[in-house]
């Protein structure tokens, strides 16, 4: 059994595995970083240490919208790094064996797997495929 | 010289007598032969009586013709003149007989004058009269027809004074009814204004309650107020509820994350902090259920306060309105008083009216008696017109018949001639 936590990008339904996830903050003073790029949003102080914030929403494609309370910040194995949302959902325990799992074949949509859970397809987040998509972001403004 | 018929005849008797004896003494005397003195003597007395004879019968003779002439005339009326003798030396017994026949005539001319004079005054006055009999029957005869007029007057009086009796009556009737109306007017205005005190009591006790009920109301609003008041306290609070269901949600959900991390080991976490998560979502929930429920008591209390604003205002209309009706009960108890007093006026006047509509049947009773006693005496008086119309008419006839009497006179002494020389009686 995995533990996913589900979020909303427009209309579509993100997840990541819980354990990609360091912890749910609430929304706070964000800090703008100069020169970055504009699906970095800026900076916030987390537990004393600054940790970028990547508007996911804009990164995606997604038209800009209402953005939820909530920040996710990913453990520093992926990170460290924070992520905004369009909104978060509870936590769901699926079977990612058994479940209706497929490889995506597209590497640029930052999507490990679609799952069908309730009648809802819910994508997999790639943080891989977000770090580099970040990384060349980043390579291009010379940040 | 006056000498009676008889002394002239015993004049000439003597003269005679004398002149055979003067003769007898002359002729001896005269160369006459005396067989002839006899004869001569003789002849000479004779021739003397006849001289004389002549001389006193010629006169004689003449003044007889000419009184039987006068007396002819007399006879035929011819008064004219005057008998005349004619102026002898010797008057005689005629010249009596004329100057009575004179007087006889005189007498009678003054007598025919005065007849005349008379007869024509008479014939003059009984015309007079002739025509003022006429003119009288004229006169009563329109006195008969003014006085059959008046009867016929009369009549219609009456029968007038029995309508103007009848509809009197009936006036007095209608008077009473009036009478009777105007007490049941007085003791409906009487009604009416008793009901009206009671109507404007009833509206001073409704105006009391609709002030006491809008203190109520107003009273009510403001607790409203508070009520709202206080339920936006629970809002807030409740806003506090849903802050601390949101922090215990992500307290839970990085609790599960925690949980998920430390594996096997946090399975039992997990459960627990699931368990948190659902509580906190509960209490998220019933928190919004309140938040929903507070804005609809929101809602309502809002509604609500405008109702009361609404129902004030519509209080406040209906305590004028109110008011209003006290202030026209007041004019209709005005109005009813000022009716009362006329109908209770208009009641004592029917019946005065009632008491004088009784004297004037009483009057016209009495204009009937007298109208009917007119109407008697209209037709005595017609009665007595028409008697007098008759005499009228008969002394029309006789004052006819006395003017015919006058004419005949008239005619009958108008064969006297009186000449021009008429005595004054005749005028």
């Amino acid at each position: 059994m995995t533990q996913l936590l589900p979020f909303k990008l427009g209309a579509e339904t993100y997840a990541l595995n819980l354990t990609e996830v360091q912890e749910v903050v609430e929304r706070r003073a964000i800090y703008p970083l100069p020169g970055a790029p504009e699906t970095i949003a800026g900076a916030i102080s987390f537990h004393g240490r600054i940790v970028p914030v990547v508007d996911l929403p804009g990164l995606l494609g997604f038209s800009a919208g209402q953005r939820a309370e909530r920040l996710l910040v990913l453990t520093d194995a992926n990170g460290p790094l924070a992520l905004t949302v369009d909104g978060l959902r509870t936590v769901i325990n699926v079977d990612l064996v058994r479940g209706t799992l497929s490889r995506s074949e597209s590497e640029a949509d930052c999507i490990s797997g679609v799952l069908s859970w309730q009648d809802e397809m819910i994508s997999l987040l790639d943080l891989n495929q977000l770090q580099k998509l970040l990384e060349q972001l980043c390579s291009k403004t010379g940040g | 010289m006056r000498v009676e018929i008889s002394y002239k005849f015993v004049v000439g008797f003597i003269v005679v007598v004398a002149s055979v004896v003067l003769l007898n003494s002359l002729v001896p005397r005269m160369a006459i032969p005396a067989g002839l003195h006899q004869l001569i003597t003789v002849g000479g007395a004779l021739l003397v009586g006849l001289v004389f004879g002549w001389l006193f019968s010629r006169a004689f003779t003449a003044n007889v013709k000419i009184l039987n002439d006068s007396a002819e005339r007399l006879s035929d009326g011819d008064l004219s003149r005057k008998v005349r003798l004619r102026k002898g030396v010797f008057t005689d017994e005629t010249e009596d007989l004329a100057n009575s026949l004179n007087l006889v005539v005189g007498s009678l001319r003054n007598l025919v004058g005065q007849i005349r004079g008379s007869s024509v005054n008479v014939n003059e006055s009984s015309l007079a009269l002739a025509a003022t009999a006429e003119q009288m029957t004229a006169t009563s005869h329109e006195v008969a027809g003014s006085i059959e007029q008046i009867s016929r007057g009369a009549d219609t009086q009456a029968e007038m004074v029995e309508r103007v009796s009848k509809v009197i009556k009936e006036m007095a009737l209608e008077i009473e009814l009036i009478a009777s109306s105007a007490r049941t007017l007085s003791s409906s205005a009487e009604e009416t204004t008793t009901t009206a005190r009671k109507g404007e009591q009833m509206a001073e006790s409704a105006l009391e309650s609709m002030i006491q009920i809008l203190a109520e109301v107003e009273l009510n609003g403001q607790q409203i107020l508070s009520f709202s008041e206080q339920v936006q306290k629970i809002g807030s609070i409740i806003d506090v509820i849903t802050g601390i269901a949101q922090k215990t949600n992500l307290l839970a959900l990085n609790a599960t994350i925690e949980a998920a991390r430390a594996g096997e080991y946090g399975r039992g976490f997990a459960v627990v902090a699931e368990e948190v998560s659902k509580l906190a979502d509960s209490t998220a929930g019933s928190a919004g259920e309140i938040t929903r429920l507070i804005e609809t008591t929101r809602e309502q209390s809002q509604k609500v306060h405008q109702s009361i604003s609404e129902s004030i205002r519509t209080i406040d209309a209906g305590r004028k309105a109110v008011d209003v009706t006290g202030s026209s009960f007041k004019a209709i108890i005005d109005k009813a008083e000022t009716a009362q007093v006329k109908a209770v006026s208009i009641r004592e006047l029917a019946e005065k009216q009632n008491v004088g509509s009784q004297a004037i049947v009483d009057a016209i009773e009495a204009i009937a008696r007298v109208a009917e006693d007119n109407a008697a005496s209209t037709e005595e008086v017609s009665a007595a017109t028409e008697e007098q119309s008759a005499s009228m008419e008969e002394m029309t006839f006789a004052s006819q018949r006395l003017s015919k009497l006058a004419d005949e006179l008239i005619t009958s002494v108008s064969r006297f001639n009186l000449g021009s020389d008429q005595p004054a009686g005749s005028a």
